[in-house]
């Protein structure tokens, strides 16, 4: 057991935004025209602030082992500016979908990804191999969905 | 003599050919996130058309079995569910992968995928009618009791704090609820945003916080993917053969739970698994091993979920009704073929059954030595693909398998949004697996509670409706070993060691 004030303070936070999701959701099901509508949701965020208070009270009271709070996990390293490349890249793949269509949003992305995840010096065998892997995959998963299994894939917008 | 007539019906050259070709494909597209054993029997419904029914019902009974185990191998390898059914395969076939058994789980699951689809067959080809009558037995309290169990799991799974886990649960079955009501058509939980009244799509949703938090975490470090042992063990069978046969009451009650929930429409072998495993752990003299590589939780999945595929043909060939969604799609191919599914299906057309079911069992047969093989191939192609390039593409893989599911560009950026957020709570307590089976379970426990709310307040007794019904309070009963049941054993194992310190 270890005491609230010496710990890591993110414990309350997060009970904070869960209590406040919860808050969110009762006030959205008063809108709600049917009861069957809003009997379901309003039970459940309110098992959810009352969990949250019970969060708290653990916390406060140091009811819990080491570690059960995310206290161990390892910090994150130098490496943030790569897991950020990762996620906004895949999100900026959804947004460009439609515009470049998505054969070559794949490619794209693929290529900003392989960069990120790139940890061993660029050979020459590398520099030729990766690329020409990544179109394959690309291009086969692409030939497969929207061919085999006729899925619509965008298109994309090119005005030529 | 008529059973040996369809014995050597199903066992034509042309049968065998779908049944192998079914199991393939099936495999093939499972293990795919994203293309769930739904879409794997849809795809391919078309070309059953010109086919006679009964080969058109092994064809796509075996897509559906291949389907179903396909998903085992994202879920042990990639930490990805492949379908929605092995859930529960990722809690421990993951951690087994990490640590270099990633061979050993893969043939794991198959050796369990067939024990689980052979006794799921044989329950169909001799208990179906007797069986199908359970279904209607399940009302919608018990509906809602059974996703309450299988959310019950959630105490197994909180690694540390049950608090943060049921919180997690409760942002699942939140999440499940967004969009437009399924009872009476509200919108809710939108805010004005248009994107968000479609609702979360469960497969999407599961990919993201299964699949994005691994890929943010292994683009971040250079260690390699999966730990690789320095000698080829192949694909370990003999020593995965003597785990199944320790296992063998494990594999069979998971069999069997499989059966029975894949008998029940719409619960489908996602709920089987979980309730398969929450079983498992719970029977087990393991338990704190679950969650960390214990070969009797995928023992105890990948058998229930396979069971799903025979138990599921139980009501939709006996009484018409559905008990699985790919089941859903067979019965549709089955009306297009003019077969009139019912009660009296298996003597007016007991040639076309019976030679399906022993199809089944030929498919289901047949994963064994086709999962060893495509198992071992994709094992082998994990480790060996640099990580370089398995990163972008595993993330192009949820890409494309989520945007296939409806087509849609938001449920892309909902994946990634939801991945992102799980892998920020995982750091911090809140681990992905509760919020999972709360979005999973989130339907079919709101429906069945509004429904039963609803007659229990027509009937004035809302307590008798919830707790007054033999089935219910059986399942009841099961939730509260559940959830305390490990806590008690804990307190009793303590107490008892504490007794025996001086």
């Amino acid at each position: 057991m270890t005491t609230g004030s010496s710990r890591d303070i993110s414990t309350p936070i997060f009970a904070a935004i869960f209590a406040a999701i919860g808050a969110l959701v009762i006030w959205d099901t008063t809108t709600y025209t049917d009861a069957d509508s809003y009997v379901f949701p309003r039970t459940i965020a309110s098992v959810m602030i009352a969990l949250s208070v019970l969060l708290v009270i653990q916390w406060t009271l140091g009811w819990h082992r080491a570690g059960e709070n995310g206290e161990t996990q390892k910090p994150i390293s130098q490496s943030i500016l790569r897991r950020l490349v990762l996620v906004f890249a895949m999100i900026a793949a959804a947004l460009l979908m439609p515009l470049l269509g998505f054969l070559a949003t794949g490619m794209l992305t693929f290529a900003v990804i392989l960069l990120a995840a790139m940890y061993d010096p660029w050979t020459p065998y590398r520099l030729i191999v990766y690329p020409i892997s990544g179109a394959v995959i690309v291009a086969g998963f692409y030939l497969l969905f929207s061919k085999v299994l006729k899925v619509p894939l965008p298109e994309g917008t090119w005005p030529f | 003599m008529a059973a040996v007539e369809n014995l050597l019906a199903a066992m034509s050259p042309l049968n065998f050919l779908l049944a192998l070709g079914g199991v393939i494909a099936g495999t093939v597209i499972g293990s795919l996130p994203g293309l769930t054993a739904t879409m794997a029997v849809a795809v391919l419904v078309p070309i059953t058309f010109s086919m006679e029914p009964a080969s058109a019902l092994i064809l796509m009974g075996a897509i559906y079995t291949g389907a179903i185990y396909g998903g085992a191998y994202s879920a042990i390898l990639l930490n990805t569910p492949g379908t929605p059914s092995a859930i529960a395969t990722t809690f421990d076939g993951y951690p087994m992968a990490k640590d270099g058994d990633g061979d050993l789980a893969v043939t794991l699951a198959c050796i369990a995928s067939v024990v689980g689809g052979l006794v799921g067959a044989t329950c169909l080809l001799i208990l179906a009618p007797p069986l199908a009558s359970v279904a209607l037995a399940f009302g919608p309290v018990e509906y809602f009791w059974l996703a309450i169990f299988g959310l019950s799991l959630i105490a197994a799974l909180s690694e540390g704090n049950l608090i943060k886990a049921l919180m997690g649960g409760c942002l699942g079955l939140l999440l499940s609820a967004i969009g437009v009501a399924e009872v009476s058509a509200d919108i809710r939980l939108t805010f004005g945003s248009q994107v968000l009244v479609g609702g979360i799509e469960t497969v999407s949703a599961l990919i993201g916080l299964y699949c994005v938090p691994v890929l943010i975490d292994l683009v971040a470090t250079p260690d390699k993917h999966l730990k690789v042992s320095t000698q080829s063990k192949g694909v370990r069978l003999r020593e995965a053969m003597e785990i199944s046969w320790r296992g063998k009451f494990n594999l069979v009650r998971s069999s069997v739970i499989g059966t029975l929930v894949g008998i029940l429409p719409g619960a489908g072998g996602s709920i089987a698994g979980l309730v398969a495993y929450s079983e498992a752990r719970r029977s087990s003299r393991n338990q704190e091993r679950f969650g960390k590589g214990a070969p009797e939780g995928i023992q105890a999945t990948e058998s229930a979920n396979n069971a799903t595929v025979g138990g599921g043909f139980i009501p939709t060939l006996v009484l018409g009704i559905p008990g699985t969604p790919p089941d859903a799609v067979i019965l549709g191919a089955l009306l297009v073929q003019g077969v009139k599914v019912g009660p009296n299906l298996f003597t007016s057309e007991g040639s076309i059954v019976y030679t399906f079911i022993w199809g089944l069992f030929l498919a289901t047969i047949l994963m064994l030595p086709t999962g060893l093989i495509i198992g071992r191939y994709a094992y082998r192609s994990i480790i060996a693909i640099p990580k370089a390039l398995l990163v972008p593409t595993v993330a192009f893989m949820t890409l494309i398998g989520t945007y296939s599911i409806r087509n849609s560009t938001s449920d892309v950026v909902i994946m990634v949004i939801l991945g992102t957020l799980g892998w920020i709570l995982g750091r911090f307590g809140f681990s992905a697996s509760p919020i999972v089976l709360g979005l999973i379970l989130g339907s079919i426990a709101e429906q069945g509670f509004v429904q039963a709310w609803t007659i229990g307040a027509a009937t004035e007794d809302l307590a008798g409706m919830f707790f007054g019904r033999p089935i219910s309070l059986a399942i009841i009963a099961m939730i509260v070993i559940s959830l305390f049941g490990p806590s008690l054993v804990r307190l009793f194992t303590r107490a008892i060691s504490e007794e025996k310190t001086p």
